[in-house]
């Protein structure tokens, strides 16, 4: 099969081609779509207490069991997917949007601004995340978006090494002195030629770019500088379940099989969008 | 040769940081003129020709000095805007290598109606201008090859789409550098000789850049012949072919391998003689 030039065709062709990949996408939009749809599947929440019934084994009326304060696992999983999908996807965006620009800004302008930017860049790299983090979490105390900021401020660093050498890729490449023969201006040629040859290490990157953002934000919650209780992410789930791990194993088999499960689908695509794009 | 030049070059010099890529030509295309800038790699005839809209990496990279005039305008004077409407507008160019000047992403019709869009905003059927375009370089079916991807195109195919690309927007001159290189030898003669039926049909003039004499003399009316920067030989192309002055142009022509002299081997050139 000839690859299709579309970035996006190719990689729909991609992910479709091969078995495994195709699995984990199937698995991964079920996952996705309950978390997603959570309010229509446990109508009752992820709050709701029976505090009579307390901590209690997988049964018919609570699937995966519930918790010390007799909430319904399988809620909070599913709830606790939201907040870890959505971490993962608007971190991930949020780092697409500024690696993206920066890397390409600094590629155009070349010479010792792009000496300089990417100077920058390598000194935030030298930030330990964590220490990083906890700092901006006393600054500012916990909250929800502080943790999209201080993710995506990590994750853009990548995205932008990336973006700058795709860039210089293309720009190197001869339908762009072609497109500025035809008197075509920079930024035509910018948004025309160079960003568009760009899309399919940007797709690779930001495919492998969800699970680690993920698992950054469960590394936090874990830590407890995460989520604020009662919302659920994967990541504080599984750090309650791990306390009570010999009373009650469900309280941490179910959020881990599904934080694992999500994480090797995610994992298995970002492979196959970068394979693809090494070609 | 006409009273009014196209372009005009006086006193060309271009460096590379401390390398002379030319040490000063000057020369002169006509309306409706023809002429090949012949030299082997590295004569400087590509960059004089890029020169011609400014087209070279700016000053720290490369240095330009001399004067270019493009209808008695200052090329080097000019501003940003004017300069785009002067590529591609007025000076057109061809590259070398079709399959790579064209953006993998977008349909070659797309491409096309982008150069129409910048020098014809005010066109309103883009598609049908483009269109015909591709049929006037002879490609078969433009109305489904507009809405086909540059891989789906051989090379003689995506060096027409180039130079309907380049056509499109009606230019005064057209730079083919090196256009048929790429391309084998019968695709080389079929590019030509779409090359000369646009040039007459149009009236535009044609600066061909090139190391391959053997299409000089069918598309073009005169030759400049370059060697490490500087011109060393010009005249009617007849005539230089016929019977060429400097020892130079004498022994690029005798690279040229012939079919029916079995005995002669292949002779390059011998540079210390040329000191």
């Amino acid at each position: 099969m000839t690859p299709a030039a579309n970035p996006i065709k190719r990689a729909a062709q991609r992910l479709f081609s091969d078995n495994l990949t195709l699995s984990c996408a199937i698995v991964l939009a079920c996952i996705a779509l309950s978390c997603a749809f959570a309010n229509l599947i446990c109508p009752e929440g992820y709050r709701a207490q029976d505090l009579q019934l307390g901590i209690s084994a997988p049964s018919m009326e609570h699937i995966f069991g519930t918790d010390s304060l007799g909430r319904d696992v399988f809620a909070r999983v599913l709830y606790g997917g939201r907040v870890s999908f959505a971490v993962g996807v608007l971190a991930t965006f949020v780092a697409v949007v500024i690696g993206v620009a920066y890397g390409t800004v600094s590629a155009m302008a070349g010479g010792r601004i792009d000496a300089f930017m990417m100077r920058v860049v390598d000194v935030i790299y030298t930030l330990p995340f964590t220490i990083f983090v906890i700092l901006l979490m006393v600054a500012f105390g916990r909250s929800l978006w502080l943790i999209f900021v201080a993710i995506g401020a990590v994750e853009w660093l990548t995205m932008a090494r990336i973006a700058r050498a795709s860039a210089l890729e293309v720009k190197s490449r001869q339908f762009v002195e072609a497109a500025k023969v035809l008197g075509q201006s920079r930024t035509g040629i910018l948004f025309r030629h160079i960003l568009p040859n760009m899309l399919t290490p940007i797709f690779a990157c930001a495919a492998l770019t969800v699970p680690s953002v993920m698992m950054l934000e469960a590394f936090l919650s874990f830590l407890g500088l995460g989520v604020q209780a009662p919302l659920p992410s994967w990541g504080s789930l599984i750090k309650d379940g791990a306390e009570l791990m010999e009373d009650a194993p469900w309280l941490l088999v179910f959020p881990t099989l599904f934080f694992s499960v999500s994480l090797f689908c995610l994992n298995r695509i970002g492979e196959a969008l970068s394979e693809d794009a090494g070609k | 040769m006409a009273a009014e030049n196209l372009i005009e070059v006086k006193g060309l010099k271009i460096n590379f940081g401390k390398t002379e890529a030319v040490k000063g030509v000057d020369f002169c295309v006509g309306e409706d003129d023809s002429v090949a800038i012949v030299g082997e790699s590295g004569s400087g005839k590509s960059v004089s020709a890029m020169s011609l809209a400014r087209l070279l990496p700016p000053p720290p990279i490369c240095q330009v000095s001399g004067s270019v005039k493009y209808k008695g305008e200052d090329v080097y004077g000019m501003s940003a805007a004017r300069l785009r409407k002067l590529r591609g507008g007025e000076i057109a160019y061809i590259f070398q290598e079709p399959s790579t000047s064209l953006n993998p992403v977008f349909t070659v019709g797309s491409q096309i109606a982008e150069a129409v869009r910048l020098h014809f905003p005010e066109e309103k059927n883009v598609r049908k201008r483009v269109v015909k375009a591709l049929e006037e370089v002879g490609i078969r079916n433009p109305e489904q090859r507009y809405d086909s991807y540059p891989h789906e195109l051989s090379g003689g195919m995506q060096q027409r789409v180039m130079i309907a690309m380049a056509l499109s927007c009606a230019p005064k001159l057209l730079v083919a550098d090196e256009p048929t290189t790429a391309l084998d030898v019968t695709i080389q003669k079929q590019i030509i000789e779409l090359l000369c039926r646009v040039r007459e049909s149009r009236g535009m003039s044609i600066l061909l850049i090139t190391h391959n004499f053997g299409i000089i003399s069918q598309l073009c009316r005169r030759v400049i012949v370059m060697f490490r920067g500087e011109i060393v030989e010009r005249g009617l192309c007849s005539e230089v072919l016929k019977n060429p002055q400097h020892p130079y142009t004498k022994a690029l022509m005798d690279c040229i391998p012939r079919l029916n002299d079995k005995s002669r081997k292949l002779r390059p050139i011998d540079y210390d003689k040329l000191k």
